[in-house]
């Protein structure tokens, strides 16, 4: 599967670290209540440490905390910055870019009306 | 003593309750001055975890949905960063209870700030979130309400939701709240009419409501027979003394025949039969909240036999189940939200236990009345004919244990545009109902419940009327009964086209019904507007 928006490493040489991808955020709603879960819960499973920067404002966010990415309220069409450092940190982004170009394995909207 | 009571917001899940009002005092605003301790770093790491130790106990016990909300709570208070700012406050001197609150306080504004719905309705879980730790720390136990009353609050926790025990009934009515709220999602998925947004309202305790969760209403118990068919009190009175003739009629004299559409036959009470032309549309995927209840065949006859004795023998229409798309069927974790997959007859057909329980329901009760029975997104003819075969054999069986019944007729619901395409292929149906919500979304490609094409249904309603006028002559050509169910049978600007297609059956929500008559009283039956 290829992301709309993902270029690796070397597209973004002022940042630093083993590993960078910019993902675009296609899911309808965001990063609400169960993609932050699944999110952080994937980034938890790495030893590496994980960054995110939102729409490059410069701010780098602990990827594994939930409390600062549902913080972030990141929604549709945001850009982010996913960095990792350490043992596994290529794989990490990589699983992480395709998550969310996955839209975090949930095609149909949370959130239905009534 | 307060006049009738009347609150009117938004349906966030469909259903009926009676019940006693249970309102939800406010809390308490907590004191800066509840003295620090040295253990209140301590004391707050431990409320943390035995808060996390609770919400697993209940996560354990729960379906796949509540799961997913209670392990995102989770996921945020095992976060070191949720406690951050609170330790930070303690180490400058706050009490464990204060510098939680406010921490968290700080943070749930963020959200509540937003101008994203669904951003603004996650804050309800943060509030969930720090109101846990808060009574984890005084040792309170976690408020709760009676069984079978209904809960009245600003706003209510998803934690509050779970651990309430709804065996009894009941609904949750909401000062504020929205549609996109985690308990408003439990509440569609265990079948609780919940509705939101009625405005800050002065109720006591104790009064006796009835909530209607398809319409978004709350009132009195003594307040719903109170109703007649334009919905207000006064109307009904002076209806009573003179009741305005049932039929109507175009201003060149064709008669047209206006029927309700209800969700129950307690919208019933109070509304004159002799007013109506019977019911077209009596949905029934509201009535059964649970598979408990749509297992319950003398259950299911009661309720339609309710219809039937209401309409003196005028026809009543029936619509077999119509779950799918945005009608979750009870207690199912089946993904069945698509709007183009499973649903309507082809749910029942795929799972023709729920089916066969509702043919002998209905077959039962049939005796009571002029019974109709109506299939729901009907596609290809197979559909009817198999349909058709359910109902003999659950006759039959009926027969065989001599219990009394009649096999009604069956019709189907047009709106998928393949059936509106070639209605002569219906050769089982016995009439044809126009279902346009359905066509609309299905002639304009736009779900429904997708906000983002919501720009595109104006065009699918222009493209539709030009669709119907191709295809309701193809269906009155088999000289079965056509009539209109969708929401544009009660759209007085749609009524003169409606006329031209060749419609002279409408059904509506009964309070829709005055105003439809009037207008059509002022067209001709070609849709022309009548002279003087």
């Amino acid at each position: 599967m290829t992301g709309r928006q993902a270029k690796h490493a070397g597209s973004a040489p002022r940042l630093a670290g083993p590993a960078c991808a910019r993902v675009e955020v296609t899911h309808d709603i965001g990063l609400h209540a169960r993609p932050s879960v699944v999110f952080t819960r994937l980034a938890k499973s790495f030893p590496c440490t994980i960054g995110v920067e939102v729409n490059g404002d410069g701010v780098w966010l602990n990827g594994k905390s939930i409390v600062k990415i549902m913080g972030a309220r990141i929604r549709k069409g945001f850009v982010l910055a996913i960095r990792a450092d350490g043992i596994g940190a290529e794989d990490a982004v990589k699983a992480l870019c395709a998550l969310v170009e996955r839209n975090f394995d949930e095609e149909k909207s949370h959130a239905r009306s009534a | 003593m307060p006049g009738p009571l009347r609150l009117k917001g938004q349906g966030a899940s469909p259903g009926f309750a009676r019940g006693t009002a249970h309102v939800l005092p406010h809390a308490g605003t907590l004191s800066a001055a509840s003295a620090p301790t040295a253990r209140d770093r301590e004391c707050l790491l431990l409320a943390v975890d035995n808060t996390i130790r609770a919400l697993r106990a209940l996560a354990d016990g729960s379906d796949v949905q509540s799961r997913a909300i209670l392990e995102f709570q989770i996921e945020m208070l095992k976060d070191p960063a949720i406690l951050e700012p609170s330790l930070a406050r303690i180490r400058k001197g706050e009490s464990a209870a204060f510098a939680w609150a406010s921490a968290m306080d700080d943070y749930v504004r963020g959200f509540e700030a937003s101008d994203d719905e669904l951003i603004r309705a996650r804050s309800g879980d943060l509030l969930d979130i720090k109101n846990q730790v808060l009574r984890a720390l005084s040792g309170e136990a976690p408020p709760d309400f009676p069984r079978g009353s209904i809960f009245l609050g600003r706003d209510m926790a998803p934690s509050m939701f779970l651990a309430h025990d709804w065996s009894g009934g009941g609904a949750v009515v909401l000062f504020g709240g929205s549609v996109a709220s985690h308990v408003a999602m439990l509440a569609r998925s265990r079948g609780i009419p919940m509705v939101v947004g009625v405005g800050e309202a002065a109720i006591e305790s104790g009064r006796e409501l009835f909530v209607h969760g398809g319409e978004g209403s709350v009132q009195d118990i003594d307040g719903v027979g109170d109703r007649s068919a334009d919905g207000t009190g006064a109307a009904a009175s002076s209806q009573a003394k003179d009741p305005p003739p049932q039929n109507c009629k175009t201003a060149d004299g064709v008669a047209i025949t206006l029927r309700a559409n209800i969700d129950h036959p307690a919208e019933l009470e109070g509304l004159l039969p002799q007013l109506f032309g019977g019911i077209g549309l009596l949905r029934t995927e509201y009535l059964f909240p649970t598979l408990g209840q749509l297992a319950d065949e003398v259950r299911q006859e009661e309720i339609y036999r309710q219809a039937l004795t209401w309409a003196r023998g005028k026809p009543v229409t029936i619509r077999l189940f119509d779950f799918g798309a945005d009608k979750p069927l009870p207690d199912s974790e089946v993904d069945l939200t698509s709007y183009l997959g499973l649903r309507g007859i082809r749910l029942l057909l795929a799972r023709p236990d729920l089916l066969r329980t509702q043919a002998r329901a209905l077959m039962r009760a049939a005796p009571a009345g002029q019974l109709r029975v109506l299939i729901p997104m009907v596609t290809s003819p197979a559909e009817v004919e198999q349909t058709a075969a359910i109902f003999a054999a659950e006759a039959a069986g009926l027969a065989e244990r001599q219990i009394e019944h009649a096999i009604p007729p069956l019709g189907i619901m047009v709106e998928v545009p393949a059936a509106a395409l070639m209605p002569e292929a219906f050769q089982r149906a016995a009439f044809f109902s126009f279902g346009t919500n359905d066509l609309a979304q299905y002639i304009g490609a736009s779900a429904r419940d997708s906000a983002a094409v919501s720009g595109l249904h104006e065009a699918s309603r222009v493209a539709t009327l030009r669709f119907l006028h191709h295809t309701v002559p193809l269906a009155l050509a088999t000289q079965k009964p056509v009539g209109i169910c969708g929401d544009l049978a009660a759209d007085t600007l749609a009524l003169p086209e409606l006329l031209a297609c060749g419609f002279r059956e409408f059904s509506m929500p009964p309070a829709r019904m005055p105003l439809v008559r009037e207008t059509i009283s002022g067209l001709n039956a070609d849709g022309s507007k009548a002279r003087g």
